[in-house]
């Protein structure tokens, strides 16, 4: 039997294809809207805002000391005293961000009771820093920027790590910054609170007017990375 | 009784203008979101002072950035010569490489991920939260590269510093308060085999690559090839936090 090719055959194929493109297109739109900014709900968008507001005004505060400390420098870098002064301020700020020096402060206290995965302690974390936090330590831990979470198995048991340093139960974490804020970031409705606790994992937090984080002496000097040359 | 002949087109066509009907109600359902978001003037006042902030957040960061080199700079000139200065040069030089707000190059691991656009494409219908990369995926992968001894890490030209959060606000991924857009690439300094072994054991990123999102990796192989790391432009909040022995002087 012979197959002949009918007018309609090709109407078809032509309506498929121009379908096929005008399916892919629209996925495509539907795609990019939804990580695009008029696509978000007011709150979110609003979240945004205020994250941003906080943003420009400690960079405005890092910038005024900043300009006054190229003053300094430019005009006074005769008077070794005031420049020592200078640099030793700066030297003792950063000590304190990088977890080379003790600090304290006001804060919140987290006792976890149940068992935390890794990845529930590295949300938790991030979710203190997203909040504010200044500076936080997991049991007597410091974390600083190459802090790394992960487990070990000890004594047939296994154990949460940072930096391969075991935390032992009951863990407690606890972070220096604006302790309401923090708690709240933790505990808002269908936060990471709430989520745990379905795996009967509870968060116990206290407000706490002063804590003393330990500093992470003997921090690995780095060997591969290097500041490039100018 | 006469049996009726359907053309052979017929089904063809019942199988075409059922596809246009579904397309046509995704259509609409878009077309009624665009035009809810962009007609409340709320969201477009909103979006309209987050574009703005972002715009001068960036500026603020570009002049902060400036401020740190220029005084660097001063610093590394008037301190030759004189012992005590230029140790405490030294220390503070130290000091600001582990803060990540200085550039950093040297060998390591270069990761690309990008959204399943193409598994999308072939499931129109299946949910989209399914084929696109979350922050929890880039938190976890930068995880696994500390834990092989990661000494600088980016995100799309995003410095990860100590105080740095990954996070989502809706469907938008933020580090340092800055929107990404995918694909997202993270480089990371360290020894390169360790960090290849961290990637390629990744529960995150076999994940991804086992459910077809396109990603790769890539360490550097020869000398030549060095990874470099953006400054961290942002600043530290070290509002509440002070130093303990400041007190007791």
């Amino acid at each position: 039997m012979k197959k002949y090719i009918h007018g309609w055959h090709i109407y078809l194929a032509v309506t498929f294809v121009l379908l096929g493109i005008l399916i892919s297109t629209q996925i495509q739109t539907q795609h990019r809207l939804m990580s695009d900014l008029s696509m978000q709900t007011t709150s979110d968008l609003s979240i945004m805002l205020k994250n941003l507001t906080d943003k420009r005004w400690q960079l405005s505060e890092a910038i005024d000391e900043a300009e006054d400390n190229l003053i300094t420098y430019q005009n006074d870098y005769q008077n070794d005293a005031e420049l020592i002064d200078r640099i030793n301020n700066e030297l003792n700020r950063l000590q304190l961000i990088n977890g080379t020096a003790k600090v304290h402060g006001s804060g919140i206290q987290i006792t976890v009771s149940g068992n935390m995965l890794a990845s529930d302690l590295i949300v938790i974390l991030n979710e203190l820093w997203a909040a504010g936090a200044e500076a936080v330590a997991v049991n007597d831990y410091r974390i600083t920027a190459t802090t790394g979470i992960n487990y070990v198995d000890a004594q047939n048991k296994t154990y949460l790590t940072c930096d391969g340093a075991i935390i032992q139960d009951p863990i407690k974490i606890r972070a220096i910054g604006n302790s309401k804020i923090l708690e709240k970031s933790l505990t808002m409705p269908g936060g990471i609170a709430d989520n745990l606790s379905l795996y009967q994992v509870y968060l116990h937090i206290t407000l706490q007017d002063d804590i003393t984080l330990e500093s992470l002496p003997n921090q690995p000097q780095l060997r591969y990375g290097k500041v490039p040359e100018k | 009784m006469k049996q009726i002949r359907l053309p052979h087109w017929l089904p063809w066509l019942t199988f075409i203008f059922i596809l246009m009907g579904l397309f046509l109600v995704q259509e609409l359902r878009i077309q009624s979101a665009i035009s809810a978001a962009s007609t409340d003037p709320k969201t477009e006042v909103l979006i309209s002072l987050i574009t703005n902030l972002e715009s001068e957040t960036a500026a603020l960061e570009e002049r902060l950035a400036t401020l740190r080199q220029e005084t660097e700079t001063i610093i590394s000139q008037s301190t030759t010569g004189e012992s005590q200065l230029t140790d405490l040069q030294n220390q503070l030089t130290q000091q600001q490489i582990r803060a990540g707000i200085t550039a950093l190059e040297g060998p390591g691991i270069t990761i690309s991920l990008d959204d399943n656009n193409a598994g999308l494409n072939n499931a129109p219908a299946d949910d989209p939260n399914r084929y696109v990369i979350h922050y929890e995926n880039l938190l976890y992968i930068v995880n696994d590269l500390r834990n092989a001894g990661a000494e600088g890490i980016s995100i799309n030209g995003q410095r990860i510093v100590v105080s740095s959060e990954i996070r989502c606000v809706g469907n938008v991924i933020l580090v340092n308060t800055t929107r990404l857009a995918p694909p997202y690439e993270i480089l990371a300094i360290g020894d390169p085999q360790e960090l290849e072994d961290a990637i390629s054991t990744s529960t995150t990123y076999q994940q991804l690559a086992l459910t077809g999102f396109p990603v790769s990796y890539k360490t550097t192989s020869s000398r030549s090839h060095k990874i470099s790391l953006p400054a961290y432009t942002g600043s530290f909040s070290t509002k509440i936090l002070t130093s303990d022995s400041q007190e007791e002087v």
